[in-house]
Order: structure tokens, then sequence, then C-alpha cells
């Protein structure tokens, strides 16, 4: 199953034409909010009355090579952060990632107006890939951090014209890097992350 | 990795002043030292162990300080406040607790009145009891107790609360508040 479908996306990439001035680089930036893997850590934060250890906002860097027709290769930085108060006290969680990923493009699109070519495109990825995930918290100077590797799959649809793209984004992040609290809750780096952004293809 | 940093106690005492100075009439909250933040010489300022041993402890966090009454055996601590005057007879008691294995909780409430004694404080002045009401905790694992309680009559000025806890397990308390409910009497 897995081999069929990595032969699937090889083909893909491999098979796929290009335009000559389709883009061979891009470059982008998304904000977004990250939707963290809680077992039972942000319930336990909230109980104590800081809500909101679940839900972390940030951004996605992302640069990506296109090596085949249709296949690319990213390497991305996300950093998303929480922060929940309660009187004095600040509970803040932090959870980066750094991955590595292979794209398809598994759609494309360039619309004709009256029969000539605009410059616009509307593109699918599908990507995945892994890397290093840290998540890190700080409670009233008492901080604890975990860092282990992971995984991400997702997929993105660029609108662009020229060279300037407009980017919607999904990921879904799996790792077993985890911060524990003391009554049997654990907050893990991964989740599901969606972002929006500017992308710059040249 | 770890680490701990020690938090001024004179700017809490000055935020849970500013509070206190707030009102129970208007809502404010009757407790002090709730989060059990405010420490006195390696205590929680306010609150007192009548029984057993509890820990000092964090709570669900390492930066959270909390009772911890786990254990086995019988652990009472209690919180004096006066004076303090009413508007509603209805309050509503929240509390942060962990309660697992055979652990009971039950919170305590001692109302008073005024006493015709003499002394420097509303306790010395010998303060007549009014009534004792009291609610056990059901509910297990961690979990914010929410209870509607009632005073014996707006006459009432001081409050005794005791938190205790019988039986084997774990049991933890934090985030104590009993504050003026939305409820008019």
């Amino acid at each position: 199953m897995t081999r069929t479908a990595l032969v699937m996306v090889a083909l893909l990439g491999l098979v796929g034409t290009a335009r000559a001035d389709e883009d061979r680089f891009t470059v982008g930036f998304r904000g977004g909010a990250f939707i963290r893997d809680d077992r039972g850590y942000a319930d336990h934060a909230a109980v104590f009355g800081l809500d909101g250890a679940g839900l972390g906002g940030g951004g996605v860097l992302e640069g990506g090579v296109r090596v085949a027709p249709r296949l690319w290769l990213y390497a991305s930085w996300a950093g998303f952060s929480s922060l929940a108060t309660r009187r004095m006290e600040e509970l803040r969680v932090t959870n980066q990632a750094l991955v590595a990923q292979a794209g398809v493009t598994a759609f494309r699109w360039e619309p004709l107006l009256a029969g000539a070519q605009v410059p616009m495109a509307l593109r699918v990825d599908v990507l995945a890939g892994g890397g290093l995930y840290t998540v890190r918290d700080e409670l009233d100077g008492a901080s604890h951090d975990a860092s282990g590797p992971g995984l991400r799959a997702g997929a993105q649809a660029t609108l662009s014209w020229r060279a300037l793209g407009f980017t919607l984004a999904y990921g879904y992040h799996l790792s077993r890097a985890s911060l524990d609290d003391r009554v049997g809750g654990a907050l893990r780096a991964g989740g599901n992350e969606i972002g929006a952004g500017l992308s710059f293809g040249f | 990795m770890l680490t701990h940093a020690t938090r001024s106690p004179l700017a809490i005492a000055a935020v849970a002043a500013t509070v206190a100075l707030s009102g129970a009439a208007c809502g404010g909250d009757l407790l002090g030292n709730e989060g059990f933040e405010i420490d006195c010489d390696g205590k929680p300022c306010d609150w007192k162990v009548l029984e057993g041993a509890p820990v000092t402890a964090a709570s669900w966090h390492d930066g959270d300080p909390g009772f911890d009454l786990s254990g086995s055996g019988r652990v009472v601590i209690e919180q004096r406040t006066a004076p303090f005057v009413l508007d509603t007879r209805e309050l509503v008691l929240r509390a942060a607790l962990v309660r697992r294995g055979g652990a009971t909780l039950r919170l305590e409430l001692d109302w008073y009145v005024a006493g015709a004694g003499e002394g420097p404080t509303y306790w010395d002045r010998e303060p007549l009891l009014v009534d004792q009401r009291a609610t056990s905790v059901d509910d297990r694992g961690v979990f914010e107790l929410e209870e509607l309680v009632s005073t014996p009559s707006l006459e009432v000025s001081g409050l005794a609360l005791r938190v205790v806890k019988d039986g084997e397990g774990t049991a933890m308390v934090d985030e104590v508040f009993l504050t003026a409910s939305a409820v008019t009497p």
C-alpha cells in the first residue's frame, strides 16, 4: 500500500510536464493557528484558571525548489505560541518545527482569457515530510521542554498573479515530543496547523 | 529542563489587596490568597493546617503552587475571613480540585456574626457561630468545583472555610474562590 502510494507520487512528479515559465523556486510566509495535540494538559490548565494552552498563534516560513516537473522539495520553520493569564501569572506555551518535505503538484490551472494566457495560476500541492519538533512551557519561572522527531502531511493551494501568490495551507503534525503535567496530562508538539499567507515564485 | 524563580510576595499582596478592597458586596471574592501564591515564611498566607500534614507543593504544574492533601488519613486546612458585608445570601464556591483513589473531599463553611467581646481582631471579640454548612465533592479526576452555597442570613460577617480530606488517595486543592452569585435573594 505504502509502496504503491510512493510510486504514484514519483510518477506524478516525473511524468508531468512543466511550462518553460513555471516557477522554479518559491518562498513564502503564512500566519495561522496551531491546534495542539492535547492529552489533558490544556484541560488541566483551564481547570486551574489558565485557559487557552491548546491553541497557538504563529507562522510558517517556507522555501521550496522544483526538482522535477511536478515535484518540489520544501524546507520550513514553524513557530506557534500561546499565552494564558491568571492574576499575575502567565502560562506561555510555544512549539516549533523544522521540517523538510517533498511536495507534488496535484493540480494546476492556468486560465485563458480570449484565447490568451493570463499571468495567473492556481496550484494545489500535497506535501509530506519530517523533521525536528520542540514544545516548551513556562509558568512563573518554572519551565519544561521536550523535543523529538515528527512527521508532517498536508496540502496547500496557491493562487498566484505573476510572482506573487496567496496560499491557504493545512498540515497535520505528528510528534511524540510531549510536555507532561503533574496530574497525568500531556501536551504534544504535534497538532493541526492552518494558515494563510503570501508566497513569491521565481 | 526545569528551572524555578521566586515571585515577589509584595507584588502579589498588592494585587490581592486591590481585589479585596473592591468589596464582597460588589461581587468580589470573600477569600484571600485563593491560589496559595502569597508566601508567609514558607507557608501560604491566610491558610492554616488544622489536622494532618499537607504539603504546600506544586499543583498541576511546577510553577503553580497548591495544597497537596494526598496520602492516608485526615487532613484539614482552614481559612478564616472577616469582617465582610454581604448584599446577597447566595454565593458561588469555586475550587480547582484533584481527587483520585479512595480520597474524599468535603468543604465546610462556618458562618459567624460579630461578637461583643474585647480584642484587637474580629476573632478575638468572640464571634457567634450562626450555622455550619458543608458540601461534599462527588466528582473525580481533575476538575473545577462550582457549587452554589448560601449564608444563613445577611447579618453574617465572618467565615471559617475548611477543606477536609479523608481516606487514602490523591487530593489537591487550588484556586479557591467564594464570590457573590448572579442570583438575587
